[in-house]
């Protein structure tokens, strides 16, 4: 996932046809998975249907997950194309080939930095086409008419058509290369407030998400996988599963083993009877202690270097004095409140699949290699998720629902139960992070030095690679920072675990800013500088945006002013997925040693905010999930099993313990950034430092959990 | 075979379902009423919140066998239009992200509005924090759930602004 994208306008639009006397717009988008065809040839992956009736049609290929991406898509497409906001109906693509739509993975916080520049030229196309057709049936120049919610106006003669009346002919206009895109000041929708498209049904429970999905004849199963991390299933016995009323199968999938059922809870209950007898593998000793020696040992291994400026490792090894620090993240689940699921109806060698999922294609592919059966063989409708945030982006559960819809010879839904999805996840890698920063004899700060160790996804399968190459994304936040470090060396090292990493919304940037943005400040403590101006100097002409969002928080928060008895504030930045987001934190710790978070001041600059309240909508939320994961949340391993199980022991943080966040949104120009993922890095520390400055108590670890005063 | 009735938003049902089945998978799976959400099982988030006989409960935790002849509200029968000041004050206040647990946030609320008709913050956080929210829209519920007082306290009219 590149931070930034370069988006070619070249040929990226045609009329892909004119039924039913519609015009039909496809957008092709140039995505690194979709490069334009050297042929030329004219594929399309998001469609915009002007019907007859004037009713516009959307296709979009991504998934909902709650991120409010939908919303945003739509304004782009209502306001380039003018039409009345509630003509524009929104569906959801069928998996389909990246030749064709792209990627349609919900992921990276690109849906809107993507589309904004082709889904809005498209639009804009088809309103050009919509008045070009009016004016040739006027006989006046196209310039004369105007279009305005849905009709093209001639004011000269006072004369107006729908849309609807226009299609055939519109189909008919050659499709503009260069079509006029709004200036910002013509902005109808973008930028402005609209509810949220999804809204009106989580309000009375009709949205159909995954888990909600019925077909007629349908079986429920629950799954179950090796307790221990690598094992494998031996066998079991099934007397009493067998008995409980409504259990119809034990069926062995690849993964372990599934009870189908004629209800959820007959599947439930019958595998809470089923005696399973597992294969424990080679992991049945890991244990997080374990784990956290493995990387202290690693830490002290030769690192790959990944960056070095002004001769870092000279300054180190003459420096006249030096502080170090070590910072640890642990693994961490994503939990989204609804669980893993999928719905399968297999059919010789076809399956159709109903899935929560943020990848679509992916669970195309997993559907697939289940089936033994050609991707085309496999139909994938991505429903509503209940949460994703990067945890859908796998999709072992598909392969769960083909192997026993196929087994059964029926549509079956699989549920993994709660326990079963925070015991199997794909979890935040653990990392540690050694930092040392470098002084000469008078006091002056001479080097910054940040070895970053941990678990890698992208050499997870292939750790020989992991040896000898940089996992680059494993060290974003840590490496090509803005910041003007008076020299450098950020270093690498590989210590994979037998654990399942997963993209945890921010991936690696929230570990790496954790530990960036906390040491920082511990540097500032030594030099006897404000934290927050010292990062100004290092950001001077270099990246003036993430200063304007530093400057606007500090403001906000009241920093330089003494903050109530007992409380602390502190502030940290980010610049990730293509969005920058600061935050200031004001803090204190209750005599029990529990952390109350009072208030955050939070600036998001993502350029043009398209969807302003989804942007609050997603940093609001952002904060949140990150304090949990500042405060509470750890996987640990004992014995080569998750111990973790419900949110008893994974607890999320609860409404009295949310704090106030207001946002800012600041428009620091193009180009569009991302907006789901960069509020999360900043959270850890610019707590770690308000509780610093509160108690004195420096807190190098996640989760802080209590503090002891 | 056991068989129970039980009253759900007004209309009676008769399921034949064991006894020790949670009302949870008897309104999901046997009445395909799947407004109510299972989260975790146990009673920890409340996503699966209806009222049983007035009183709001965990329906993962109430086995059919102790909720024979109940009367029964879950999400869907709280207003037939999203009517009810609660659903409107979430749709002014733009509260659901995924929407997962906001079927039991929403019911949370109405229940605490019959006990406090002016909550305070202090209310809301003793009420709600056991209701489990993933995306954090923990203000906005805090907001509508303002919001809905306010409306509640004016004879339904809800405040947009």
């Amino acid at each position: 996932m590149a931070d930034v994208f370069k988006i070619d306008r070249r040929d990226f639009i045609g009329v892909v046809g004119s039924a039913a006397g519609g015009l039909i717009l496809g957008v092709h988008l140039p995505l690194p998975a979709a490069p334009i065809a050297a042929t030329g040839e004219f594929k399309p992956n998001v469609f915009i249907a002007v019907e007859p009736d004037g009713r516009v049609v959307m296709t979009t290929p991504r998934p909902e997950m709650g991120q409010g991406s939908r919303t945003g898509l739509k304004m782009i497409v209502a306001d380039e194309l003018e039409v009345p906001w509630d003509s524009i109906e929104i569906r959801m693509a069928p998996a389909g080939p990246r030749e064709v739509w792209g990627s349609m993975t919900a992921g990276g916080s690109t849906s809107i930095r993507l589309f904004f520049g082709p889904l809005g030229d498209a639009a804009a196309a088809g309103r050009e086409m919509l008045v070009a057709a009016a004016a040739q049936r006027w006989g006046v120049p196209a310039t004369a008419c105007a279009a305005q919610l849905g009709r093209v106006l001639h004011e000269a003669s006072g004369r107006s058509l729908r849309y609807g009346e226009l299609t055939d002919d519109a189909a008919r206009q050659s499709v503009p290369s260069h079509p006029r895109r709004k200036e910002h000041s013509q902005f109808r929708y973008i930028g402005k407030e609209r509810p949220r498209v999804d809204v009106p049904e989580k309000v009375d429970g009709s949205a159909i998400y995954g888990l909600d999905f019925r077909r007629p004849g349908m079986k429920f199963a629950v799954v179950k996988r090796p307790p221990v991390i690598g094992g494998s299933l031996k066998g079991w016995d099934d007397a009493d599963t067998k008995n409980v009323r409504g259990v119809r199968q034990v069926v062995r999938i690849t993964a372990g083993v599934a009870v189908v059922a004629d209800n959820t809870w007959a599947a439930l209950k019958g595998m809470n009877r089923l005696k399973i007898d597992w294969d424990e593998g080679p992991n049945a000793g890991l244990s997080s202690a374990g784990i956290a020696a493995q990387l202290e040992r690693d830490g002290q291994a030769e690192p790959l270097v990944a960056e070095e400026t002004n001769h870092a490792r000279d300054v180190f090894a003459t420096a006249a004095r030096k502080i170090s620090a070590v910072y640890e993240c642990p693994f961490l689940s994503h939990s989204p409140l609804e669980p893993m699921n999928a719905t399968a109806d297999v059919k010789g060698d076809t399956a159709e699949v109903w899935v929560p999922t943020q990848a679509p294609q992916a669970a195309q592919a997993t559907a697939a290699q289940a089936l033994r059966a050609p991707v085309g063989n496999i139909r994938v409708y991505a429903l509503y998720s209940g949460g994703g945030f990067g945890r859908r982006l796998e999709n072992d559960w598909v392969a769960d629902a083909v192997e026993v819809s196929r087994a059964i010879g029926a549509p079956v839904q699989i549920m993994w139960p709660r326990e079963e999805d925070t015991t199997h996840g794909r979890y935040r890698p653990i990392s540690r992070h050694q930092m040392e920063a470098a002084f000469d004899a008078s006091g002056k700060w001479l080097g910054w030095r940040h070895r970053v160790i941990a678990h890698s996804m992208a050499f997870a399968s292939d750790p020989e690679r992991g040896r000898t190459q940089l996992d680059r994304g494993a060290l974003s936040g840590a490496a090509g920072l803005a910041y003007k470090w008076p020299a450098s060396l950020i270093e690498w090292k590989m210590s994979n675990t037998p654990l399942n990493g997963g993209a945890y919304r921010s991936v690696y940037a929230q570990q790496n800013c954790f530990a960036t943005e906390a040491f920082l400040d511990e540097i500032a403590h030594e030099l006897k500088r404000d934290p927050l101006e010292l990062r100004l100097e290092l950001l001077e002409g270099s990246d003036p945006r993430q200063a304007a969002l530093l400057r606007r928080v500090a403001e906000e928060i009241g920093w330089g002013k003494t903050p109530p008895e007992g409380h602390g504030l502190g502030l940290a930045v980010t610049y990730c997925f293509g969005g920058r987001a600061a935050h200031a934190v004001e803090a204190s710790v209750e005599r029990s040693g529990k952390i109350r978070v009072h208030r955050v001041e939070t600036a998001i600059d993502c350029g043009l905010a398209v969807y302003p309240d989804g942007v609050r909508q997603q940093t609001e939320g952002g904060v949140v999930m990150a304090l949990t994961g500042a405060i509470y949340s750890q996987i640990t391993v004992a014995n080569g099993q998750v111990q973790q199980h419900t949110f008893a022991d994974y607890p999320l943080v609860g409404i009295d313990e949310a704090p106030q966040v207001n946002v800012h949104i600041m428009d620091g120009g193009d180009p569009i950034g991302g907006v789901g993922e960069p509020p999360i890095p900043p959270l850890a520390p610019a707590l770690s430092n308000a509780i610093f400055a509160a108690t004195g108590q420096r807190l190098r670890r996640m989760p802080f959990g209590k503090v002891a005063l | 075979m056991p068989a129970y009735t039980i009253t759900v938003n007004q209309k009676r049902h008769t399921v034949d379902v064991d006894e020790d089945t949670p009302l949870l998978w008897v309104l999901r799976d046997t009445l395909g009423l799947t407004g109510t959400k299972y989260g975790c099982g146990v009673g920890e988030c409340g996503s699966c919140s209806v009222f049983v006989n007035g009183s709001l409960v965990r329906s993962c935790l109430v086995q059919i066998g102790a909720a024979a002849g109940a009367v029964i509200q879950t999400i869907e029968g709280l207003s037939p239009d999203r009517s009810h000041p609660v659903q409107q004050a979430w749709v002014a206040e733009q509260v659901p992200q995924c929407g997962w647990c906001q079927s039991g946030h929403i019911l949370g609320a109405v229940d605490l509005l019959k006990t406090h008709a002016q909550p305070t913050d202090a209310d809301i956080d003793a009420a709600m924090s056991s209701f489990l929210c993933r995306c954090g829209t923990h203000q906005r519920i805090r907001r509508a759930i303002h919001r809905a007082a306010g409306a509640v306290g004016s004879a339904g009219e809800v405040h947009h602004g």
